[in-house]
């Protein structure tokens, strides 16, 4: 009996080392309110976190998350620092060239930032002669410059290395309004925005070519297998309303994927 | 304030992190110059022709760029030849960017400061019948170095400075950490300035270090009053 035990007990210990969870190492940002972040004890809270914990516990896998910048991220995924990336990355064409991509995690609704009674809508003739600040390489900037070029719109774009930055000028009435997602700058808006006078600018501004279809999780190109876990999971956090519970306490609007 | 309060530890651990950085790559730093010096004044032309093509080239290219490719490029090499069981840490990653180019511009300072050394004193050390190692050891070394420390606290000052750099491999140092600070509360002067000032503190105090080197090496040196 004693020996029926043990030999059982070895082959449970066999199988689970067999099944020893799979390690995912998932890169995200640092700085990124209120998608992901580090509290003042260090630790890395935001929407995205909370998501990506639900669903590492559903894919039953470990996940480590791995702090750097936007910048470093494909990169990084590419040399096999890190398997995936949840960072509020838009699926555009343009990176699914060097990446792969889930389904849809999350819209990403874009938004006119400017001072309230300015009189700037989402309507271009509102902007005419005024200043709009864009970050460097986002889709933002990619939309004035194909949508509404200065020379026609007459509306004038300036770049920015962070968005950061760009807030600063739009306080200080250097620029008269910020064009980015509605979701950073809603919690711009709530942190000290909203009480300097500033409010979201009319409708969100819709254009799928520019902005894409949302942001998705990225996986190394052919990594069909994670790419499906995740796939499953986000699909799962969609439909039991785990998203849904906690968009509401980060967004008075949803970003849920129709 | 308050929130410079709340993230006072973070920013303090940060520090930690940057002296960290900075001092391991000194050492490598220091090592690798020493070394690039000895190369530059071999008596085999291979050897000194290579050592100025590669500090030339290390000297050449931005040191952002040199931790791009140490990082990504270094792993991406590893990955190819030993698929996954290598991982290179951005630590690493950093010390081994900032020490190659401290070196790079070390070697030259090092084989300045060597070259300083009056030729009469080696003729002598020679004719006194000191052994190699007894004329680098008490001769050149003592007076090199006196000469160099000057440019060496320079390179420092940049170093410590430059390790800031080393964030986009995802390295939480102290600029880093007040980055996200200031992301996440919306006052970035409140943090910039902190960090100013901190990097000012550490400056203050290795300032007097260098200066008590000096002292020391100039004994025997009338003052240049």
């Amino acid at each position: 009996m004693k020996k029926l035990v043990f030999s059982a007990l070895t082959a449970l210990t066999l199988i689970s080392s067999a099944h020893a969870q799979q390690v995912v190492r998932i890169g995200t940002l640092a700085d990124y309110a209120p998608f992901e972040y580090k509290d003042a004890s260090g630790k890395l809270q935001g929407m995205e976190i909370e998501i990506g914990n639900k669903m590492c516990a559903a894919m039953k896998v470990t996940c480590q998350w791995v702090t750097m910048d936007f910048d470093a991220l494909i990169p990084a995924l590419k040399a096999r620092q890190i398997d995936a990336v949840l960072a509020q990355m838009s699926r555009t064409a343009e990176r699914e060239k060097s990446v792969d991509f889930s389904r849809i995690f999350t819209t990403a609704p874009v938004h006119l930032v400017a001072k309230k009674g300015s009189g700037i809508s989402n309507q271009p003739a509102t902007l005419r002669g005024k200043t709009v600040g864009v970050q460097t390489a986002s889709t933002h900037e990619s939309y004035f410059r194909n949508r509404l070029p200065t020379s026609s719109s007459g509306i004038n774009v300036k770049v920015y290395q962070s968005l950061d930055s760009a807030w600063l000028d739009l306080e200080s009435g250097r620029i008269q309004a910020v064009f980015a997602d509605s979701t950073v700058a809603h919690d711009w808006l709530s942190k000290g925005g909203q009480k300097a006078g500033f409010a979201l600018a009319g409708q969100a501004i819709s254009d799928d070519a520019i902005f894409g279809a949302g942001t998705a999780i990225a996986v190394r190109k052919g990594d069909s297998q994670l790419k499906a876990q995740f796939d499953q999971a986000i699909v799962g956090v969609h439909k039991d309303g785990y998203f849904q519970a906690v968009n509401k306490r980060y967004f008075p609007f949803s970003i849920l994927p129709q | 304030m308050a929130a410079l309060f709340d993230y006072s530890a973070q920013l303090l651990e940060g520090a930690a992190l940057t002296l960290e950085l900075a001092f391991t790559s000194l050492c490598f730093g220091l090592l690798l110059g020493l070394a690039g010096a000895a190369a530059k004044m071999s008596a085999l032309s291979w050897l000194r022709q290579s050592a100025h093509l590669v500090s030339n080239i290390l000297r050449g290219i931005p040191e952002f760029l040199i931790l791009l490719i140490c990082y990504f490029g270094l792993s991406n090499l590893i990955n190819t030849h030993f698929a996954g069981t290598l991982t290179l840490s951005p630590f690493a990653g950093g010390v081994v960017a900032l020490a190659l180019v401290f070196g790079a511009y070390a070697s030259e300072v090092f084989r300045g400061a060597f070259l300083a050394v009056p030729k009469g004193q080696l003729e002598a050390a020679r004719s006194y019948g000191l052994s190699r190692w007894q004329i680098f050891w008490c001769v050149q070394l003592p007076q090199a170095w006196r000469i160099c420390l000057p440019s060496l606290n320079n390179m420092w000052q940049n170093l410590l400075k430059d390790t800031s750099l080393v964030s986009i491999v995802g390295l939480e140092d102290m600029l880093r950490k007040a980055n996200i600070a200031a992301q996440f509360t919306k006052q970035p002067f409140v943090f910039y300035a902190a960090v100013a000032v901190i990097y000012l503190l550490l400056l203050a105090v290795s300032n007097p270090a260098f200066a008590y080197f000096e002292k020391r090496a100039n004994r025997g040196y009338a003052s240049p009053a």
